[in-house]
């Protein structure tokens, strides 16, 4: 015999859902309990709520999620300045989409504190959110783009801050080289251009797609247009096993070893290799 | 049901009269400075403060603030809690209120870094005891905006008893339990239980030591109908003998709803339950003031002075029998 399935949920998970939940809280406050999922017995114990208190802080949670909170969590509004902006220019009202982010399940695969299990942080939770939102993703087509590059600025940031966090990092964007944390994004020419307020070198421009770099190392993010010579000396992550590559990458990217000597200096100076 | 001799007290013989509480945020003008260079430390303002106040409060305890999202690590915390407790010597104890406990979660969740966490903090400041207020800190893994209380149900209670049994069996020193807040901030509570009771059962089951913030049972009271000359009704169903410690923040009135909001001016209700409860409770030994409000000059601000002094008053006499 099979074990009986409870059709109902728990109380805790009510409560989750309450907070967190727009659809279902709106059920609740509008005495629809058959859309509830609860026993007759819960349902009950649900009748001190103070609905007032229960939509208040549930605004609260959207505000804390935009602007933060006294804790270490800068907010969703820091985190994507530009992205916001452009939300504000599609008059997408900033509370309203808090509101549909957290009833995703991109919401519910984020945690806040060190002992809530695994989970990633807000600010990813948001990017997938938002990379699957077609009224922002549909209205232009650099907005992906720009999501992308203030998703990466703002994890590897977090990444620069936090050496051992207690959230998982779960794009494979972000790579560990064994000394940092770093991701390589490809972007037009014109995008590139813009994200560092100046004109792109030609030898930068000669691809159509430019790679863009944005690393977490000791003390600071370091981010900017790299070239693919670079990216590989980045991947390899050490002396050694750049040591090991070096006729290859002499051979493949047409450098020389004094050269290719010069790169491996500079970039163990900023960090990013060991 | 137990004996007061079966109580987890803190070690702490004498009264300690009048203590302070602190929330101390991070890179706040009342709280701690976070230093890239060099170490992290206290905001000038509050130097100032204790400067001004010193000799008052005989003992102090700190509220967990994150520093950081990285996983718990009391080292991280270490240089700021030394210029802390350096700018305040001659305490006669030090204490610690934790935000992380979550005692009234009902899921399972992976205590063991939060007690080597807090373990490492006893260890190294001489703690005396942890305190925290009963309820939910965090609902699935997510912060909400101010600690709702636990489930008032069967389920919820028994949830309370095995996480606090957990934690008094592994942290080095006695965890007294706060009568949970019902109105901080945004706050709604779920079941039907008599919080007084279940308080009462709480303290009973586990053996611990409890805190009873006055501000946390005024709103309790206002939300049953208890105000006025009514104000004291039900309360002898609270477990007065294993009450160790007093807490007292600034409340106001809103709107037609009792507001626990910290704000460091504490209304003429909360001394006159003050009054009336210590000499009910023949095992406390502190009485908190918690996140006092202060001028840049760290001056106590001019509307909290009165019921501050009147405060000290009922603690000094009581102190002294």
């Amino acid at each position: 015999m099979g074990q009986a399935v409870n059709p109902f949920l728990s109380l805790p998970e009510a409560l989750y859902r309450l907070l967190f939940k727009r659809s279902y809280r709106q059920a609740f406050l509008e005495g629809n309990h058959q859309f509830l999922d609860l026993s007759e017995w819960d349902l009950q114990q649900l009748r001190t709520i103070d609905h007032e208190e229960l939509q208040a802080t549930a605004k609260n949670i959207c505000r804390n999620l935009l602007s933060g909170n006294l804790d270490t969590n800068g907010g969703l509004l820091q985190a994507y300045p530009s992205v916001f902006q452009e939300l504000k220019n599609l008059q997408i009202n900033s509370i309203e989409l808090m509101y549909e982010f957290m009833e995703t399940s991109f919401f519910d695969d984020y945690r806040e504190v060190p002992f809530g299990g695994e989970g990633i942080c807000v600010e990813e939770a948001f990017y997938y959110f938002l990379k699957n939102y077609s009224p922002f993703i549909k209205a232009n087509p650099y907005n992906k783009l720009m999501l992308t590059h203030e998703f990466l600025t703002s994890l590897l940031s977090i990444l620069v801050i936090n050496k051992d966090p207690h959230f998982v990092v779960k794009t494979d964007q972000v790579i560990c080289n064994g000394k940092v944390f770093y991701a390589v994004q490809y972007f037009p020419s014109q995008i590139v251009a813009a994200l560092v307020n100046r004109p792109v070198e030609m030898q930068e421009q000669a691809e159509s797609e430019i790679p863009f770099l944005y690393a977490a190392t000791e003390k600071t993010l370091i981010k900017g247009p790299i070239d693919e010579l670079t990216i590989e000396m980045i991947r390899l992550g050490e002396y050694k096993a750049i040591e090991r590559a070096e006729v290859s990458l002499c051979e493949r990217f047409a450098v020389s070893q004094q050269d290719l000597q010069r790169i491996q200096n500079k970039l163990a100076m900023l960090g990013l290799i060991g | 049901m137990s004996t007061t001799s079966s109580i987890r007290f803190p070690q702490v013989e004498e009264k300690l009269g009048l203590g302070l509480g602190m929330d101390l945020p991070w890179d706040e003008e009342m709280g701690f400075v976070r230093r890239v260079e060099g170490k992290d430390t206290i905001s000038e303002k509050m130097v100032k403060f204790f400067n001004q106040y010193h000799g008052q409060f005989n003992y102090l305890f700190i509220a967990y603030q994150p520093k950081n999202r990285n996983r718990l690590n009391a080292q991280e915390y270490f240089e700021a809690y030394d210029a802390l407790f350096a700018a305040v010597p001659n305490l006669k104890a030090r204490a610690f209120h934790q935000t992380i406990l979550n005692m009234g979660a009902m899921e399972e969740y992976d205590k063991s870094l939060i007690i080597q966490f807090t373990n490492q903090l006893i260890e190294r400041y001489d703690l005396k005891w942890i305190v925290e207020d009963l309820g939910l800190w965090s609902v699935g893994g997510k912060t909400v905006p101010f600690p709702l209380p636990p489930l008032m149900t069967l389920e919820g209670l028994k949830a309370c008893i095995r996480n606090i049994r957990e934690y008094q069996e592994n942290l080095i020193a006695p965890l007294s339990i706060e009568f949970a807040g019902f109105t901080e901030g945004t706050n709604f509570f779920i079941g039907e239980m008599d919080a007084y009771e279940y308080f009462r059962i709480i303290a009973e089951e586990t053996n611990s030591p409890v805190t009873i913030d006055i501000g946390h049972i005024l709103s309790y009271q206002w939300l049953c109908g208890r105000t006025g000359e009514r104000m004291f009704e039900g309360l002898e169903k609270l477990p007065y003998e294993y009450c160790f410690e007093f807490h007292l923040s600034g409340c106001q009135i809103i709107n037609g709803k009792f507001r626990d909001l910290h704000h460091g001016v504490l209304l003429d209700e909360q001394i006159d339950l003050l009054s009336y409860m210590l000499p009910r409770c023949p095992n406390a030994k502190a009485v908190t003031y918690e996140d006092p409000k202060y001028t840049n000059e760290g001056i106590l601000i001019p509307k909290s002075q009165r019921n501050y002094q009147r405060m000290r008053e009922v603690v000094e006499k009581w102190a002294k029998q």
